[in-house]
């Protein structure tokens, strides 16, 4: 019986991971990255979560920064490890912010690193910071904002659901895109207007390299194309008065798809729409308002998709995986660029708000 | 002898056992997208060769492996060496991976030597207490390993996109034919280890333990695309961080990839089993506890040591195992046969 209890002990106190134990106070838990590139080494700054219990916290922020500098991302890493006496865990990174330098020619390289590393979990967001450095970002607290990563998270989060010019993919699924050869990537952005973090379209990726950014509106076209993006604005002038405009919205994901022909390929796009906003003069009791509404909203998006389309054939950057659908429809690659491209953009209005029209 | 349920789940454990860091990683290299096609055909193929292992099951009857093998004499002999090596390999594999394995995601600052020790100890008190042990302890493991699949799989699911798996069919037909005799080897050949049970019929348990792994090789594929998967040493445990059940239950990787743990250790104890069967009678638990502490020493000494080593495992297992099949499930199968042609 003896023999047993102490097997039993042991097992116990080997199995338990007590080899592996940290204390929650001992563990600099990381909850945002940033990293730049400057005069050929890595910045890497750490947005590290205070975890000292809330007695003794009184007035301390929420979270603390450290930085590192090295020629190898790795060196840049351990560099701002040396700052902190705890142990770096990674396993709560909510936001990786890259500066454009990384993104145009480095992207490769934290690739490679960060998928070695077994404590990074890939589910974090990946951002790119635009006109400023990706630690200029993490900086960027404030009192509504004192964890910048989960902010920037809650802010691609949120605008996935509304305005749609964030990307609407994690970390793991911008690996799988880049490193596919037949799919081109794409990054939401970040900028500092006022001294207040907001989110800027997306940029373009060509393999693993940046090629630059599309605005507001071409963001968002990429949504609805891409058949993620649940709310578009369009902006319809009134017939009678060139002045005024009707505002529709798109409600629902649109559905959209990519057909392709040998050569052809057809892009189509079907989204339901409801009036949010008249300052026309228009007769909404009658069904050719609606059809016209229908058929300019339409009309728009045809030619946002069009150009959208120009841009991503000009930086070579198939956003849209037109050669990864070729490729799963005729089992051979292609080059995007020297297809012909026909747009189908329908519009449905079927609501209307609670009124037909506020003047009698 | 054991039961109908017990022999179901330790030959569950044992067709899932050499997936793990070995099995998903080297098939997706070889077939990408039509893996789990691999793993399909493979299953058809296997189910072959389970009903020659049934057939040596059926035709032995209550003899156990020794005394098949010692009425064979100079082949039996033989067979009992081969059989030996193919024991002690599969027995340093599996405590190498395991290493690897748990060092890789949970006990990552533990030493090497320490995560198995624990594991060494229970298989030389199961060995001890003999075949029946074992195999009820994997009818104990057996519900919760299914419950842990089965949360993996429904969990999972919202995650998985087609367009990853697609187009189908796209994979060389050399390298397609490879992937399916691999997946056939390393689900099959720990099989030869049921045969220390008697009448044992092992086609459900095989059948089923399929369905865990294609369904396991889809998600994978659908969900990090054959070229992430790649790259990934160990894809069928990264896809698990994905899980995040009710939107706030989360993390809960580690406790899923219980399920792998438990195929590691019900394959170790049935190789050690299988290695106590076959040695001599004489002073054979000595020997036994020799054999295995020689083992684990190997495992982390040399092996575990140097990844060049477990690189050389990875690639050269398959093909050992399969050797070790077809050498001697034919030869059995036809001795045993021959013999209950005499006795009737």
């Amino acid at each position: 019986m003896k023999k047993y209890l102490i097997l039993l002990f042991f097992i116990l106190f080997v199995s338990t991971g007590c080899f592996d134990y940290t204390e929650l106070n001992d563990m600099a838990i990381v909850s945002g990255i940033s990293l730049d590139y400057e005069e050929d080494a890595y910045h890497v700054g750490f947005e590290i979560l205070n975890t000292i219990s809330k007695d003794d916290q009184q007035n301390q922020p929420k979270v603390y920064l450290v930085e590192g500098h090295g020629t190898s991302i790795s060196e840049a890493f351990s560099d701002a490890t040396l700052e902190v006496a705890k142990y770096p865990y990674l396993a709560h990174l909510k936001t990786l912010i890259i500066d454009e330098e990384i993104a145009r020619n480095h992207v490769e390289e934290i690739i490679d690193f960060l998928l070695r590393d077994n404590h990074v979990r890939n589910i974090f967001y990946l951002a790119l910071a635009r006109d400023t450095t990706a630690l200029d970002i993490l900086k960027n607290t404030d009192a509504n904002n004192p964890v910048v990563s989960t902010a920037i998270a809650k802010l691609i989060d949120s605008n996935i659901f509304s305005d749609n010019i964030a990307a609407n993919l994690n970390y793991e699924q911008f690996v799988t895109n880049i490193i596919d050869p037949r799919k081109d990537t794409y990054v939401s952005s970040l900028e500092i207007e006022n001294g207040v973090i907001k989110l800027g379209p997306l940029a373009i990726f060509k393999g693993y390299n940046m090629q630059t950014y599309l605005t507001n509106e071409e963001s968002v076209t990429f949504n609805v194309m891409s058949g993620e993006a649940k709310e578009m604005h369009f902006k319809v002038k009134c017939p009678n008065d060139e002045n005024q405009f009707v505002i529709l919205t798109s409600f629902n994901k649109p559905k959209s798809g990519i057909e392709i022909e040998e050569e052809n390929v057809k892009i189509s796009t079907e989204i339901e729409t409801r009036i949010v906003e008249n300052h026309c003069d228009m007769d909404f009791k009658n069904v050719e308002t609606y059809e016209n509404l229908q058929k300019e909203v339409g009309n728009s998006l045809k030619e946002s998709m069009k150009d959208l389309m120009e841009k991503s054939i000009a930086y070579d950057s198939d956003i849209l995986k037109i050669k990864q659908v070729y490729y799963q429809k005729y089992k051979k690659d292609t080059d995007f660029k020297q297809l012909n491209y026909q747009y189908e953009a329908k519009a449905i209005i079927n609501r209307n708000g609670l009124v037909f029209e506020v003047k009698e | 002898m054991t039961s109908k349920l017990e022999n179901f789940a330790t030959h569950y454990f044992l067709t899932r056992a050499l997936f793990l860091g070995i099995g998903f990683s080297i098939i997706i290299g070889l077939s990408k997208q039509d893996s789990f096609l691999a793993f399909g055909v493979g299953t058809l193929l296997g189910v072959l060769f389970i009903f020659l292992i049934n057939k040596i099951q059926k035709f032995k009857g209550e003899k156990t492996l020794s005394e098949v093998l010692n009425e064979m004499k100079g082949l039996g002999i033989l067979l009992r060496m081969i059989f030996l090596i193919f024991g002690i390999a599969l027995l340093a594999e599996g405590l190498t991976f395991i290493q690897l394995f748990a060092s890789s995601f949970f006990l990552i600052k533990t030493p090497i030597w320490f995560i198995s020790l624990p594991l060494l100890f229970l298989i030389l008190r199961i060995s001890k207490n003999g075949i029946t042990t074992t195999f009820r302890v994997s009818t104990c493991l057996f519900p919760i390993s299914v419950v842990l699949t089965l949360v993996s799989l429904v969990a999972l699911c919202g995650y998985a996109t087609l367009d990853n798996v697609k187009p189908l069919f796209v994979t060389e037909t050399f390298s397609f034919i490879k992937a399916v005799f691999y997946y056939t080897s390393l689900s099959v050949t720990p099989s030869i280890l049921m045969l220390v049970t008697t009448k044992s019929n092992s086609t459900w348990s095989y059948l089923f333990s399929s369905f865990t792994l294609i369904a396991k090789m889809f998600l994978i594929l659908a969900i990090i695309g054959p070229l992430l998967a790649t790259i990934y040493r160990f894809p069928e445990y990264i896809i698990l961080k994905e899980i995040k059940l009710l939107d706030f239950i989360e993390k809960i990787e580690n406790i899923v990839a219980l399920s792998w743990i438990f195929d590691v250790f019900v394959y170790l104890s049935m190789s050690s089993i299988f290695i106590k069967e076959l040695l001599p009678k004489k002073k054979k638990g000595l020997v036994h506890a020799i054999i295995v502490l020689g083992v684990y020493l190997l495992a982390f000494l040399v092996i575990g040591k140097y990844y060049t080593n477990e690189i050389l495992i990875y690639f050269a297992l398959p093909i050992f195992t399969a050797i070790v099949f077809l050498i001697t499930i034919p030869i059995l199968l036809i001795h045993t046969y021959r013999k209950r042609l005499i006795t009737k």
